[in-house]
């Protein structure tokens, strides 16, 4: 009882003004929830193994014997249970299916989703699984193994981020990125290690036993901002893309330098003694680590591009290669122990456009949806086990090292965000501004790649302090730092990201610009940025495209994107306001289609500079789920277009009223009527041109007098024109 | 060599053409070089520094065929435009003070300019760079971009990869979302408005031209 009405005192603590009949549903929403959910949490609890079996399991669960073929024939069983048969992925099921339904249940919880991020309600969720299963079996709940964390979970994640990358913005960008990435992280490790070296010389009685190099080591792992969170609670921001791909690139990028550092300030702890010759070799070993990942990420995109060419036979597993060949860059670039991060990103964004381009629209799809629903499982299980593993009986507690920890990662980073834009603005055209600093610097959150990184850490006597202290700093900025950045990011004013599609016009003038800059580059000589990119786009013509693309896919290339782009952009394209502009009566209107095809054909056949893809986030899902709904009608219309044309023809030379707007009506109304076969919007938009210049003739169609006829006729001439030209086009 | 060069009363510039990352091409550096020595006799004593180059003077004059010179250039979409558009309408040739006038559109603009009524905008304030652009499509300077000019463009830069019609709609909306009075083209004004949204100086300056 108690636990049913506590959520929903909650809730209404949040958001007092939901009307008390709202509240009520949530209260008996919640209940439920918990119901459905509370046989799972038990059954977790009680099924994981934890060594010794406890007798009480036995009359609960009538189970056999542990050696289930060893059964005595004394009389046959009607009903078994052999549950060890089973209980390795049958536990992987249950986790998986307890973090789908807490995502499923934060969605489902009214305005709980607007004040707190996600990661912070899944990682409260495992606080409480973590504590039921203690409080249950009085020992510790299972943690996050740190193998299983880098090689199951990481991958679909950072795989997810790296296909979705925006491609210009993030070349745009790249300097600073790396600067922030490199530099930015070399400070903070260093600034935090040698700090908490000074903190613990200060503190000898308590904490003289941690050596430079473990203050150092602990720095190099807590350093390091998180792809994971900094995704999921950058995605519910929406601020401007320049600082959105900064914060996320940086993420992405410190990889390289972060695994370099811990492994060596490992390795100098094994080894007797360090020589400034080790130094020099752990500087190199950050060049090798990152530029290692980024050519194990080249070749096998170039691979999974070439392997793509040949799927036109097996449609089917299309996708799959996607996948393994991700995801074996990655494995690759680990067992040579360079950066995986650096090796699953570059392999997204090679193979993208390759593989966009000779792979069916089904199979796009396929590996989209897919792409997002492992990251989602992933994200949310990682944030669940941070949950549960904190409930732990090893913890260690020293108020100077945590508290101190937690303060030098927040002014390190302030500093180091601070020095790096001041040198980095003199060299940028676009500033970086003091509000997107600050965002920049709050928004270094911390996740699960530090916590599985503290466990690999040779055992030691202060280890459980270091775990502790990284738990602390975790949740810290997860909670309250993920928490307020939203409301700050509001208060602040911080530019946000523009909701307007461009126009078509817009698109023309850019791609021109983007011309003449080069060609006045080229004048005088200067290789820019506009030249190389310029280069880049001839080479991948020449030679890429014409290697890696299939041959009966380039020549439909345009016609078949042009489709595409029809069909995604319909979704977007239905919700935008049409423009101010009213069509004047020589030009006809513009169907929805047209100009999605227009949009389709700038960005494509232009120097394909800007290449806007569809979602972007995991949030943004349900939009490409029903713009694939609306994929198959289209199809299925190609062979209605001249039906459709036969019934305008007919129906053209009758002009008498009554007949006239009767006809004209029922056109209107069987046109409505594919629509209502079809479920698309596409024709449904149809009609609404024809409904409105029928406007003035369907009130009045009880009584049509003579001088409407005129109007109308020119109505329907552009009715018919407009139909029959759109066929033209189609 | 250094070279100063009085970009339209803003101040002066002085580019060091031998040290990268500038460096002419071949036959404008050779121009430029001419000009150079023809003008160092006949100056004033001034500093070093300060010595102006004086504009209309007779010198080294580059033709439309060294600018085709420029291998990419040639591969450019709109190759042909950007060389008409170092050009006066009329001329034959281009004087290298004019040429440095053009390039000097492409300077990022400043920040804080105070901006006095009197002073004629600077070659590098967004209006101007915009006028830049206009002029790439209003061939005929006539103020307007008209349906058959931006056709061209769209020619030009599309190619064979579409189709007539498909051009045809493209220029339609184009005009139709822009043209606020109707009149079936694009003016100034109206081109400025369309581009409001897009970060002109980021987009059409080239860095070290500072």
């Amino acid at each position: 009882m108690y636990m049913s009405c506590w959520p929903s005192l909650f809730l209404s603590d949040l958001c007092p003004t939901i009307s008390p009949l709202h509240g009520y549903r949530m209260a008996v929403l919640w209940p439920l929830y918990l119901l459905i959910s509370g046989p799972l949490w038990a059954c977790l609890a009680l099924t994981i193994p934890d060594g010794h079996p406890e007798a009480h399991h036995g009359p609960l669960f009538n189970t056999s014997p542990v050696s289930p073929s060893v059964d005595l024939p004394n009389a046959l069983r009607v009903f078994s249970l052999d549950y060890h048969h089973v209980q390795a992925p049958f536990e992987i099921v249950l986790w998986i299916m307890l973090a789908s339904l807490a995502k499923l249940g934060f969605h489902w919880s009214g305005r709980v989703p607007a004040v707190v991020p996600e990661s912070c309600v899944l990682i409260m969720v495992g606080l409480l699984v973590g504590g039921v299963i203690y409080g249950v079996r009085h020992s510790a709940p299972p943690t996050l193994s740190a193998d299983a964390f880098f090689l199951f979970l990481l991958p679909p994640i950072v795989l997810d981020a790296g296909y979705f990358l925006p491609g210009r913005l993030f070349f745009e960008n790249l300097g600073t990125i790396l600067l922030y990435a490199v530099l930015g992280t070399l400070w903070n490790v260093l600034g935090i290690g040698l700090c908490l070296y000074g903190v613990c010389l200060l503190a000898p009685s308590s904490l003289g036993d941690i050596s430079l190099l473990h203050c150092l080591l602990f720095g190099s792992l807590i350093a390091a901002v998180d792809p994971v969170a900094v995704l999921s609670v950058f995605q519910e921001m929406h601020v401007n893309e320049q600082l959105h791909i900064l914060v996320f690139g940086e993420s992405l990028l410190n990889d390289a330098v972060t695994v370099v550092l811990y492994k060596l300030f490992e390795s100098f702890l094994r080894l007797p003694s360090v020589t400034g010759l080790d130094v020099l070799v752990g500087g190199c070993r950050v060049v090798v680590v990152g530029l290692g990942g980024l050519f194990v990420g080249l070749f096998f995109g170039l691979l999974a591009a070439l392997t793509s060419r040949f799927t036109f036979r097996a449609q089917v597993i299309a996708p799959l290669f996607v996948f393994l060949y991700s995801y074996l860059s990655y494995l690759t670039s680990e067992m040579l122990h360079f950066s995986g991060i650096m090796a699953i990103v570059t392999c997204a964004v090679t193979m993208k456009q390759y593989v966009e381009a000779n792979v069916s629209e089904r199979s796009n799809t396929s590996i989209q949806y897919f792409l997002k629903m492992w990251s989602s499982v992933s994200e949310t299980l990682i944030f669940i086990f941070l949950g549960v593993s904190t409930i732990q009986d090893i913890h260690m507690w020293s108020w100077p090292f945590v508290c101190s920890t937690l303060l030098l990662c927040l002014v390190m980073r302030a500093t180091g965000v601070l020095l790096l834009t001041a040198v980095v603005n003199k060299l940028r055209r676009n500033a970086v501004t003091f509000r997107d600093q600050f965002i920049i610097a709050y928004g270094g959150l911390r996740g699960a790649i530090c916590f599985s990184l503290v466990f690999l850490i040779d055992d030691f006597p202060k280890k459980r302090l270091f775990i502790t202290t990284t738990i602390v700093v975790i949740l810290f900025t997860v909670f309250v730092q993920g928490m307020t950045i939203k409301p700050l990011v509001e208060l602040l004013d911080v530019k946000r990201k523009k909701r307007a599609l461009p126009t078509v016009s817009e698109e023309i003038h850019s791609r021109l610009l983007d011309h003449l800059l080069s060609g006045i580059e080229d004048v005088v000589g200067y290789w820019g940025q506009h030249y190389w990119k310029d280069r880049f786009e001839q080479f991948n013509k020449k030679y890429l495209r014409r290697f890696l693309i299939g041959e009966h896919h380039r020549a439909h290339s345009s016609i078949l994107r042009v489709y595409q782009e029809v069909e995604r952009r319909e979704q977007r394209g239905g919700d935008e306001a049409p423009p101010v502009v009213d069509p004047r009566p020589s030009s006809r209107p513009l169907l929805p289609e047209e100009i999605d095809s227009i949009r389709r054909i700038l960005s494509r056949n232009l120097h394909n500079f800007n290449n806007k893809t569809a979602a972007y986030s995991r949030h943004t899902l349900h939009q490409e789920v029903t713009a694939d709904k609306m994929r198959k009608p289209l199809h299925r219309h190609r062979s209605l277009p001249e039906r459709r044309v036969d019934n305008t023809i007919t129906l053209c030379p009758q002009q008498e009223d009554g007949e006239f707007a009767k006809s004209y009506k029922g056109r209107a109304r069987l046109s409505r009527s594919h629509t209502v076969c079809s479920a698309g919007p596409r024709w449904s938009k149809l009609p609404a041109p024809s409904v409105q210049a029928a406007q003035p003739v369907d009130p009045e169609a009880a009584a049509v007098c003579p001088q409407d006829a005129p109007p109308t006729e020119r109505a329907t001439k552009k009715q018919l024109s407009f139909i029959l030209e759109e066929e033209k086009l189609v | 060599m250094s070279v100063v060069l009085d970009l339209g009363g803003r101040g002066w510039s002085v580019w060091n053409i031998e040290t990268p990352p500038f460096k002419l091409s071949k036959q404008l550096q050779k121009a430029l070089e001419k000009e150079n020595s023809r003008q160092q006799d006949g100056l004033q004593e001034l500093q070093p520094e300060q010595r102006p180059k004086r504009p209309g003077a007779p010198a080294a004059n580059g033709m439309p065929e060294d600018f085709e010179a420029v291998l990419e250039l040639s591969e450019n979409p709109i190759g042909d435009r950007i060389v008409e558009a170092f050009f006066k309408p009329g001329q034959e040739t281009v004087d290298f003070p004019s040429f440095v006038r053009v390039l000097a559109h492409f300077r990022p603009t400043e920040k804080n300019r105070n901006r006095d009524k009197g002073q004629p905008d600077p070659a590098n304030s967004r209006t101007q760079k915009l006028k830049f652009a206009f002029r790439l499509y209003d061939r005929d300077r006539d103020g307007k971009i008209s349906r058959a000019e931006l056709l061209q463009v769209l020619r030009e830069m599309l190619g064979m990869q579409v189709t007539e019609e498909q051009l045809q709609s493209i220029a339609e909306r184009a005009i139709q979302e822009a043209d606020l009075d109707k009149d079936g083209a694009i003016s100034f004004d109206e081109f400025r408005k369309s581009l409001e949204k897009v970060n002109i100086d980021h987009k059409m300056s080239i860095r070290f031209l500072e």
